[in-house]
């Protein structure tokens, strides 16, 4: 999972503020299943998880939403039309797969979609205008822009590994987890450390607080979107629920 | 610009060489080359100026070292005030970079200063014209070539407009366009009147743009040179100096001696005299008088690699040949397709395709996962292949369980034999990561000979060596090779192919597009094609 590396796609730009509220939003009623299973949230839920699909959709990635919106679709009638003819535990078994899969799916595409439109230098001056301090936003970046490095470290690892005959099928699988570890913690600890130096060097930490080049700011979108999601914990509280 | 007085630092826990008593004046300006064995000290140097020591390498500094009017040690404000003077250029593209795309790197000196967003935006439309890499803005950064990440490295300390420039061994990854471009940047900061300290190994791409070379041997300035008497240095004295080439025409003079008289000597001198009188056939890849060598060769079977989601294969080798027991050197451009080639050649995974046929007439054709077990790579990082705890280990668990040697003491006594050849027997019980960088490099290679497979192949095995080093290595590769391995060298270094190989196999755009054996002719062609116009 990475982060977005441009700023603009697809038709729709909100500010990260708003994807992080709404991405939470979901989070809430989909997957923590707030409001339990009264028809309020049932609607709610429905509605939660075609906005998320839309978003992901307008934003540069249909495709990626047809897989999910199928993927969701293909457990929803397996459970409406399968389940009730299979017993015992094989029963149990896609009864679990499936609560799962529906459940999460919502909130994997909110987030996914969160990821894929921001780039960490937009979320970064979000943060900071909503006042999260620089001890919190600069972990969070290095984080983010450890990934891909991790990844690729892992890989050769992998490589190293396979020439040595320690593979899955091959004669060695058992040392296969064990020396996995020690290779990419001693490759990491050694990026990390040159790439402080290098930051430290660009003047991180100069000034209690950063500028920023990344365009952020509310919009209607994003009024609108803030709007909603404000109307389902409102629907929620209307219900005594909370 | 930048002056130290009586300035002595020594790091704490003594890891590395430190810097002894060093005296001396760079003027804003100039240009000035730091050279030196590794371990001499021109790194320390570098950290000096940028104030990475003592801010952030802890250690003990004596005397005064001022930049830009700056007592770096008493600077209020640490690092970061002298950042706003000095900027900084490492040499791993891969952990300089704070952010996944390349306005936002351009970006981020510039917003740590908290100048304006739209004064930022100005000054990176103006570098990226500067640096002629419009292209390359809003791309992430992951995508780029080893050269381009250097450019964008380049760039992005240049927006905030520092008066000095440190890089630390720039070229160490970089073929010979990508150093051609770093050169036009040192040039373009020359010009801007910017101070440039450079500490390198390689030297000829510097040519012209030094104003002064300060030479340091184990910590302290041992002699300092004009940029006009380090250009003029005589070879002998160069040599002893332990410095790479410093004109781009001594490379090419020395792959005429090489030519000529081989400096392995053994049964290659001899082998490189029949080529010669062929020297004048070999012509373009698709003549297969030029893929054919003398003597016996693996012969490639349709080698190709299709990247996933990629409709055009990126590497597509119908047919070359690797001469046995020969050391053959794969070059080209980054991104030409030589990793793609080892990847292939080794078998690493399902998108590998085609056969390598061995020189025995009675062998069989061998596929990917043959090749796994035929083939033993040295990777260009050897902390990815260091994996137990102790240098003996690390080469049993290259050595195969089911080989002659049964009895776990056997192959104890093989792999002691092995390491006791490559100068490690008493290195033998400690722990890999301890080791220098050549002495891990020389595990990865004990580890190739454990495998007892006959194709052993290295890639890039050289970045950021000095002479010695390279030299060493060079050394070692010849000797696998005498000893009747079959050698694949991965490189975009010409010093370092001249000084190991026997032939060559130029790839371009994923195509063999050259092969020749290196001798006086394909030497004075090889140099020409791997150094960068200066």
């Amino acid at each position: 999972m990475n982060f977005a590396t441009a700023s603009y796609r697809g038709i729709l730009r909100l500010d990260p503020r708003t994807k992080i509220l709404f991405t939470l939003t979901v989070g809430a009623f989909c997957l923590t299943m707030l409001g339990g299973s009264g028809a309020a949230a049932t609607v709610i839920r429905s509605v939660l998880t075609a906005v998320s699909f839309v978003l992901l959709a307008v934003s540069g990635r249909p495709r990626s939403a047809m897989v999910f919106l199928l993927w969701f679709a293909l457990a929803w009638a397996a459970a409406e039309w399968v389940l009730p003819h299979v017993g015992g535990f094989l029963g149990w078994f896609i009864y679990a797969t499936l609560g799962m899969t529906t459940q999460t799916l919502p909130s994997a595409v909110a987030s996914y979609w969160l990821l894929f439109t921001t780039t960490a230098g937009e979320l970064i001056a979000a943060l900071q205008r909503a006042r999260v301090p620089q001890s919190v936003t600069i972990p969070l970046a290095v984080m983010f822009r450890f990934f891909p490095t991790v990844v690729s470290e892992v890989r050769q690892i992998n490589d190293a590994m396979r020439m040595r005959g320690v593979h899955l099928g091959g004669g060695k699988a058992s040392e296969m987890f064990e020396y996995r570890v020690v290779p990419m913690v001693t490759n990491s600890v050694k990026i990390a450390d040159e790439l402080s130096q290098a930051a430290l060097t660009r003047g991180l930490g100069a000034a209690p607080t950063r500028t920023s080049i990344a365009r952020i700011g509310f919009g209607w979108a994003d009024w609108l979107l803030i709007a909603g999601c404000a109307a389902c914990f409102a629907a929620l509280a209307a219900q005594g629920l909370f | 610009m930048i002056r130290f007085e009586n300035v002595t630092f020594e790091y704490a826990g003594g890891t590395h060489t430190g810097v002894y008593g060093l005296n001396g004046e760079i003027h804003a300006g100039q240009t000035v080359l730091l050279c030196g064995d590794s371990g001499c000290g021109k790194t320390t140097v570098t950290r000096l100026i940028n104030g990475l020591a003592p801010h952030y390498f802890d250690g003990e500094l004596t005397g005064h070292v001022t930049v830009a009017g700056l007592d770096t040690a008493a600077a209020p404000g640490g690092l970061a005030a002298i950042a706003r003077h000095v900027g900084s250029v490492f040499q791993n593209p891969k952990s300089q970079f704070f952010t996944l795309d390349v306005t936002g790197e351009l970006a981020f000196a510039c917003e740590n200063f908290q100048m304006p967003p739209e004064e930022i935006r100005e000054r990176i439309a103006a570098v990226a014209k500067d640096f002629h890499m419009e292209d390359l803005l809003d791309r992430p950064i992951t995508n780029l070539s080893g050269g381009q990440k250097q450019k964008v490295a380049c760039a992005s300390v240049s927006t905030a407009g520092p008066d000095v420039l440190v890089l630390d061994e720039p070229s160490s990854n970089l073929d010979a366009r990508a150093i051609a471009e770093l050169r036009a940047i040192i040039a373009l900061w020359k010009r801007q009147g910017k101070t440039v300290v450079i500490a390198e190994h390689r030297l000829y791409w510097l040519d012209g743009l030094i104003d002064r070379a300060w030479y340091l041997r184990g910590g302290r300035l041992e002699r300092e040179m004009s940029g006009d008497e380090l250009r003029n240095l005589p070879d002998d004295e160069r040599r002893a100096l332990g410095l790479r080439p410093v004109r781009a025409e001594q490379i090419a003079g020395a792959a005429r001696m090489a030519g000529i008289a081989s400096p392995a000597g053994s049964t290659r001198a001899g082998l490189t005299r029949n080529d010669a009188t062929r020297a004048g056939s070999t012509q373009a890849a698709g003549d297969a008088h030029a893929l054919s060598m003398p003597g016996a060769s693996y012969a490639i079977d349709h080698f190709s690699y299709t990247y996933r989601h990629a409709k055009a294969p990126t590497l597509d080798v119908p047919e070359a040949r690797i001469p046995a027991d020969r050391v053959t050197a794969v070059t080209g451009f980054n991104g030409a397709g030589k990793s793609t080639f080892v990847r292939c050649l080794q078998g690493l995974d399902r998108r590998c395709k085609g056969d390598l046929v061995p020189p025995a007439a009675s062998a069989k054709p061998l596929d990917r996962k043959a090749r796994l077990n035929a083939c033993f790579t040295v990777l260009q990082d050897v902390n990815c292949e260091l994996f137990t705890e102790s240098v003996l280990d690390e080469v049993l668990l290259a050595m195969p369980e089911d080989g002659e040697l049964g009895s776990e003491a056997d192959r104890e006594a093989r792999v002691r034999e092995i390491l006791a050849s490559l100068d490690l027997a008493e290195v033998a019980d400690r722990h890999p990561l301890s080791l220098s960088g050549g002495q891990k490099q020389r595990v990865a290679i004990a580890a190739a000979l454990a495998s007892g497979r006959d194709v052993i192949i290295f890639d890039e095995p050289t970045s950021g060596l000095d002479m010695r080093h390279m030299r060493e290595v060079a050394g070692l590769i010849r000797q696998l090779a005498d000893d009747g391995k079959t050698v694949v060298v991965v490189t975009h270094d010409p010093e370092f192919a001249l000084a190991c190989a026997d032939d060559v196999l130029a790839i371009d755009k994923g195509r063999v597009v050259d092969a020749y054996p290196l001798d006086a002719a394909g030497a004075v062609r090889l140099a020409g094609f791997l150094t960068a116009k200066v």
